[in-house]
């Protein structure tokens, strides 16, 4: 034992002098530091985007220092709680969440939820996909629509976890064309890289999920891409909406950051400040970019009204699927 | 053979089928989704619960005939030091009790010296500042270094 | 052979003394964390992360790759000298490893630890190298029909670890797969057996139960029977080396284990558990000297070391060929890749090809360097059993609280461990092995996910599992395994009994 924590230290010591990145400020800093609270593990969507943001902020100069937190599990469900309650009043606390937490927080009867927190920004969106598999017989989404309307059961969909905004977006395709929701033969994946391998497997009918789990995989050919549940058609991506397609359906999957409870009017006006000039930074834009994310900047207010809306949508879309 | 008989397996065997109808009645009492699924989330639970029942049954019948041979039931004269789990135990407690408040360090160091008390170890005065130092070092590599969050505390705020 | 050229210019990248450093502060930190108990490469890679802003692609993808083979190295160490896996694939290790080095065996059994992991590494990346691929489109035509027959295997493997009594060896295993029944169902969103705690709804964490019943059971057995003078550990008895007959009996359980171990490591949903199991299972049958098992028999470290192994190297195969994130730490170093402004994908061979095969050649020359520091270490390590008792568990104590608490920073995660340690003590006494529970744990929530995934797909028609047939050879083998072994074991001790007649 002795040894080996002597030399863990030596060499975690050498290792630690490295990721201290050097701050070249050219932009006004606008607090000391601020610590993210991701309710999920390393890896997903919710970390990534902390660790954009760190990255930006601390580039842009805008923080001292930044830290990550995670607390994975069950939608973010595991680690709301521990905001509520360990982070509360903490000025420089900023938890990166989004529409999942909502589907999950409705999903699991969550004893805590989004109104508990102080909304400060919406931040990017995603719009989801439909693929299939290149030997699919289907060309279009008017061919999965026609299956899934002749036998709903036999046509089966690969992605996330149940209830879910995979799971709520191939629910609400289901009900727009007039199918039997509750025969929706959805096989959830719990990552990302098993439900792919299912659809380049040929195992499914079709996959659903965000663009950026996809996008390299049909840019190479490997597998199609259907339709998007975006409003209209977005740059860069040469795919047909689910509307023009006459499936009326459309469907963001957002994320924003969130303040702790009980935060004081003058942090929360700091962190909406901080949060306001990342947005605008270039090396922000730079990244929404190179991500291919949707820039859907809101304010604390417009976002708080936004969370309202989106709790009673995801209510009724849970309640035909028998999730709520 | 009843001169065989040992509480303690017989006590085992009874809490795995205690275990086993817990599982059957806590999946009956869930409710069921309308979703589309041919085999729902009760299947294995129920099956997982009635093998839990039939291998109790199967533990009673050898507790019964005495052929369990265990560490247990071997040696009963030879009982176990239950001041020893005790003094483990209470180190657990104490850490759980400390980790929020005081901190990391402290409660690491509590959980240490209650189980060097626990082997035997009586020099207080030599195991709590070992303790101690261990768990700043550890919290100073994970939590200052790799920066793991390990919460905040009473000694943790003075470094 | 182009995949040679490629190659032998990721080594002129891999080898220049500045790679090498970063390649050596790489094995050596994910040895420390492969050693301690809940720490994993992943959540190491993801803290080092900030990493990615300052030093250049190829420096940082190298740091990783040591973190990671390092980490595979250091979790058999912890498992052999003191019984405490720091993490699930290395379970298996410690059934026999532990037995060797309570035997004062603990030399050999590091060196064939050591040296099994080598031979798997290199053997995984010369499969990465040429056979990726292949091995790619071989994984994807398991569809959770095959997955499910690959579990029943598994589940029948299994017979090789529940020890004396089959009955609580089945219970041990019904508890794991119990546990595994906690959390949210992945399939309906539904929550079982959570009872409304919310720190359940994510399921029991592997880690928490496997630090629970091993690192703090044995904690609580060993406290409460200190004054026996029982228990104890001979720390070196014999050479600290392999003699001419561990070296005979160690290298063919370190090829047999590498061919299970990469291509099921090369499945999205394969893991390194499975394969180290069936390992184990394959080395118990085919030993000669089957009567050792239990006891310490060192074909039981070789083989499911090299398949933890080589199933770590298959795990970066989907990750290479297609961009397919199919572990933790695999979607980790994905997310790193992307901060260099390289998009992981099916295209990442041919757009970014340097990078790869310095990768791939980093990954080879990780695995030297781990094999030299290992082996002089070995002497060094196995005098941590020589740190006094008290001061030897209530640190691994700590530790432990480190792995857990300070991971998720719950507190009731510390109870738990509290209630798993207690379990594990329970266990001990009354003569339940404690590895089929972790076994369950880990195979349960797989098999009943794939099961139901199969049903779904095939719209509850069970002849799918006869009708595919990767799906059909799985169970046939299967049965077999479960039906042949006592049939030849039966002609042989006839056979044994009528030589000894002729004999007399």
């Amino acid at each position: 034992m002795k040894f080996d924590r002597r030399q863990a230290l030596a060499v975690l010591a050498a290792a630690a002098a490295l990721p201290m990145t050097a701050r070249f400020a050219h932009a006004e800093q606008i607090l000391e530091q601020v610590r993210f609270f991701v309710p999920a593990n390393p890896g997903g969507g919710w970390d990534q985007t902390a660790r954009t943001m760190e990255q930006v902020m601390r580039t842009a100069g805008l923080v001292g220092s930044a830290q990550v937190t995670n607390v994975g599990g069950a939608g973010g469900t595991v680690g709301l709680p521990q905001f509520i309650n360990q982070w509360g009043g903490q000025g420089d606390g900023l938890m990166v969440s989004g529409l999942v937490m909502i589907g999950a927080i409705i999903a699991n009867k969550s004893p805590v939820n989004l109104s508990m927190v102080t909304p400060i920004a919406r931040l990017i969106g995603e719009t989801e996909v439909i693929v299939v598999p290149k030997e699919s017989p289907f060309q279009t989404l008017q061919d999965l629509v026609a299956a899934l309307k002749a036998d709903t059961a036999a046509v089966t969909w690969a992605g996330g976890s149940a209830g879910g905004t995979d799971h709520i977006t191939a629910g609400l395709v289901a009900k727009a064309v007039g199918a039997d929701v509750t025969k929706l033969a959805y096989v959830a994946y719990s990552g990302g890289g098993e439900a792919q391998a299912a659809i380049l497997g040929n195992q499914v009918s079709c996959g659903i999920s965000g663009w950026g789990e996809f996008s390299e995989q049909v840019a190479a050919g490997a597998i199609r891409a259907l339709g998007i549940s975006a409003e209209e058609r977005i740059a860069g991506i040469d795919v047909p909406t689910f509307k023009e397609q006459g499936v009326d359906v459309t469907f963001t999957n957002w994320r924003g950051v969130f303040a702790p409870p009980d935060i004081t009017d003058e942090d929360k006006a700091k962190l909406a400040a901080l949060v306001d000039a990342m947005v605008k930074s270039p090396e922000w834009q730079a990244e929404v970019k190179k991500r291919e994310w949707l820039d859907v900047y809101q304010p604390a207010d417009a976002f708080a009204a936004t969370i309202d809306e989106e709790m009673t949508r995801i209510t009724g879309i849970l309640q035909t699927l028998g999730l709520a | 053979m009843a001169s065989q008989l040992r509480p303690g397996t017989v006590a085992v065997s009874l809490a795995v089928l205690c275990t086993g109808i817990g599982v059957i009645v806590t999946t009956m009492a869930a409710p069921t989704s309308p979703m589309y699924a041919k085999v729902g989330p009760t299947a294995f639970p129920y099956a997982i619960g009635a093998c839990l029942c039939g291998l109790g049954v199967l533990l009673f019948l050898d507790a019964w005939r005495g052929r369990w041979q265990a560490e247990a039931t071997e040696r009963p004269d030879e009982r176990l030091d239950m001041k020893a789990v005790g003094l483990v135990v209470a180190g657990f407690l104490a850490a759980m009790a400390l980790v929020g408040q005081a901190g990391f360090i402290l409660a690491a160091t509590a959980l240490f010296t209650l189980a060097t008390l626990a082997f035997g170890e009586r020099r207080v005065w030599l195991s709590a500042p070992l303790g101690f130092l261990i768990a700043l070092s550890a919290y100073t590599v994970f939590a200052k270094l790799l920066g793991l969050r390990m919460g905040d505390g009473l000694i943790e705020r003075l470094l | 052979m182009d995949a040679f050229a490629d190659l032998a210019n990721g080594f002129a990248q891999a080898l220049t003394p500045i790679t090498l450093l970063w390649c050596m502060v790489g094995v050596t930190l994910g040895t420390a964390v492969g050693v301690l108990p809940g720490l994993g490469p992943a959540l190491t890679i993801a803290l080092l992360l900030p990493i990615t802003f300052k030093v250049e692609a190829a420096n940082a993808l190298i740091l990783f790759a040591g973190i990671y083979f390092g980490a595979m190295f250091g979790g058999s160490t912890t498992s052999i000298l003191i019984n405490t896996p720091g993490e699930s694939a290395t379970i298996v290790t410690a059934l026999e490893g532990h037995k060797m080095a309570r035997r004062g065996r603990g030399g050999p059994a590091l060196a064939t630890a050591a040296i099994g992991s080598f031979v798997a590494g290199t053997f995984g990346v010369l499969g990465i190298t040429f056979l990726a691929p292949v091995i790619v489109d071989f994984a994807l035509k398991f569809g959770p029909p095959e997955y499910f027959a690959l579990m029943v295997v598994a589940f029948v493997a299994v017979s090789a670890v529940l020890g004396d009594s089959r009955v609580r060896g089945l219970t041990s295993l019904f508890l794991g797969l119990l546990f595994g029944l906690v959390g949210i169902d992945l399939q309906t969103g539904q929550a079982r057996f959570t009872f409304g705690q919310p720190e359940l709804l994510d399921g029991i964490d592997v880690i928490v139960i496997t630090v629970g019943l091993f690192a703090v059971g044995e904690t609580f057995y060993l406290a409460g029977r200190h004054w026996m003078g029982r228990d104890e550990i001979v720390p070196v008895a014999g050479s600290l080396w392999m003699s001419k007959e561990d070296w005979s009996r160690s290298w063919k359980g370190w090829i047999r284990g590498t061919l299970i171990g990469f291509p099921i490591g090369a499945m999205p949903a394969g893991g390194a558990e499975v394969p180290t199991l069936l390992s184990y299972y394959m080395e118990r049958r085919l030993s000669k000297k089957p009567e050792e098992f239990g006891h310490g028999a060192i074909e039981g470290v070789a083989g499911p070391e090299a398949a933890n192994n080589a199933a770590a190297a298959g795990v970066l195969v989907p990750m290479l060929t297609l961009g397919l994130p199919t572990s933790a730490t695999a979607a980790i170093m994905l997310s790193a890749l992307q901060s260099y402004n390289i998009n992981p994908g099916p295209m990442l061979l041919k757009t970014h090809g340097d990078l790869v095969w310095t990768l791939i050649a980093s990954l080879y020359v990780a695995n030297v360097m781990l094999l030299v520091l290992n082996l002089p270490l070995i002497g060094l390590w196995v005098k941590v059993l020589k740190v006094p008792k008290p001061y030897l568990f209530a640190g691994i104590l700590v530790f432990a609280m480190v792995g857990t608490y300070g991971v998720s920073r719950s507190v009731f995660d510390l109870g738990l461990l509290l209630g798993v340690g207690v379990l594990g003590l329970l266990m001990r006494l009354y003569d339940f092995p404690t590895a089929p529970v972790i076994i369950g744990l880990i195979l349960g929530p797989l098999a009943e996910q794939e099961f139901r995934r199969a049903m779904i797909t095939s719209q509850g028609d069970l002849t799918v599992f006869a009708t595919r047939p990767l799906a059909a050879g799985l169970l046939v083998a299967a049965l077999l395994l479960l039906v042949l072994p006592p049939l030849i074991r039966r002609w042989f001790t006839s056979r044994r009994t009528g030589e000894a007649a002729l004999e007399g």
